[in-house]
């Protein structure tokens, strides 16, 4: 296991900076995740880690290591991906046991090593199955098992549920949860899912545009939001954001009126999370109904 | 989930299961300070919450 410091890293294509720069420690055994849309620099900043990608600036630290000269294979990290990358010619068991063989461990080790790492992952009916007799879930249980087989101090894990359906999402959300409480393993996890990354992350980073909004827990992101974009990204549904004016701690919109508020007079941004609201008699907002929606608990 | 357009947005309240609204059916929200967050209007950064 290994903590994991970023110093200023940073990421250009010519005129086009991926990442802004980017100061994280990452502490021995945490599960952070990388949250943001499409083009925030998640995956970059991930592939940078990896050795995938070419830092343009900064330091990458692993375990106290400078490790951005290093190739992907002598960074001591594993990693999992949406796509599986399995060898589809291979069984499970060869599968979960090709790294060991890559990084010429005693082949000695190799059973016990396997049986743990598929047992871990509850495989072990499977071993002798190729890839495509396996759901997509067994599929990435295959890659997560793949991953810890050798014992890496650090994981790498991009959008791993994301060509999952829905109600397979959440059992191996769940056992990626519960890995990594058995291994506690410092783990890097991407993904645009504000679920995934609230059910998983020890703390969270929220991304935009190739530079870091917030660094947080769940709950601190949640509570707390930084800004608007934060404010707007977390939380199904996401917290309403209002255009008004404060006057005297008053704010005022179309068809709104909160007194009690404490903020600079002057145009501001108000926000809540639509399960703090209710309906009423009377109320800070009163307007027509523009649509209803039952989402089963209201 | 009821859904009325207020401070040119779409604004999202929490319902009771039994609530029988209807589209256009005029209705008030209770919005207490105490949940309220405030941000910079050209920013979008956290002001405060109170």
């Amino acid at each position: 296991m290994a903590d994991i410091q970023l110093k200023s890293l940073t990421k250009r294509w010519g005129a086009f900076v991926g990442l802004k720069p980017m100061d994280l420690h990452i502490g021995d055994g945490e599960f952070l995740v990388l949250l943001g849309p499409s083009g925030c620099g998640k995956t970059t900043t991930m592939r940078m880690i990896a050795g995938l990608e070419d830092a343009s600036g900064g330091d990458i630290l692993i375990g106290g290591k400078r490790v951005n000269d290093l190739e992907p294979k002598d960074r001591d990290i594993a990693m999992v991906f949406q796509s599986y990358g399995l060898y589809p010619t291979m069984t499970v068991y060869e599968n979960i046991r090709f790294p060991l063989k890559v990084r010429g461990i005693p082949e000695a080790e190799h059973h016990d090593r396997v049986m743990r790492a598929a047992r871990t992952v509850e495989l072990t009916e499977f071993l002798d199955r190729k890839p495509a007799a396996l759901s997509g879930g067994q599929r990435q249980r295959v890659a997560l098992a793949r991953a810890i087989v050798r014992k890496p101090k650090v994981f790498l894990m991009d959008e791993p549920l994301s060509n999952l359906d829905a109600k397979l999402r959440v059992s191996t959300r769940a056992q990626i949860k519960n890995l990594h409480h058995e291994l506690r393993t410092t783990t890097i996890y991407v993904t645009h899912d504000q679920i995934e990354a609230m059910t998983l992350a020890d703390r969270v980073v929220v991304m935009s545009r190739g530079e870091v909004q917030q660094v947080g827990t769940p709950l601190e992101i949640y509570d707390r939001p930084a800004n608007t974009f934060v404010a707007g990204f977390i939380g199904s549904p996401a917290m309403n954001l209002m255009q008004g004016t404060l006057k005297g701690g008053v704010f005022e919109a179309e068809h709104v009126r909160i007194p009690g508020l404490a903020g600079p007079d002057g145009p501001v941004t108000l926000g809540f999370r639509a399960e703090d609201a209710s309906i009423a008699a009377t109320g800070e907002i009163a307007a027509p109904i523009y649509a209803m929606e039952l989402l089963g608990d209201a | 989930m009821a859904t009325v357009q207020a401070g040119g947005a779409l604004v999202a309240v929490k319902a009771a299961k039994d609530f029988q609204g209807r589209i256009g059916q005029p209705i008030a929200a209770h919005v207490p300070a105490r949940i309220c967050h405030l941000f910079d209007a050209r920013t979008g950064v956290r002001l405060t919450r109170t």
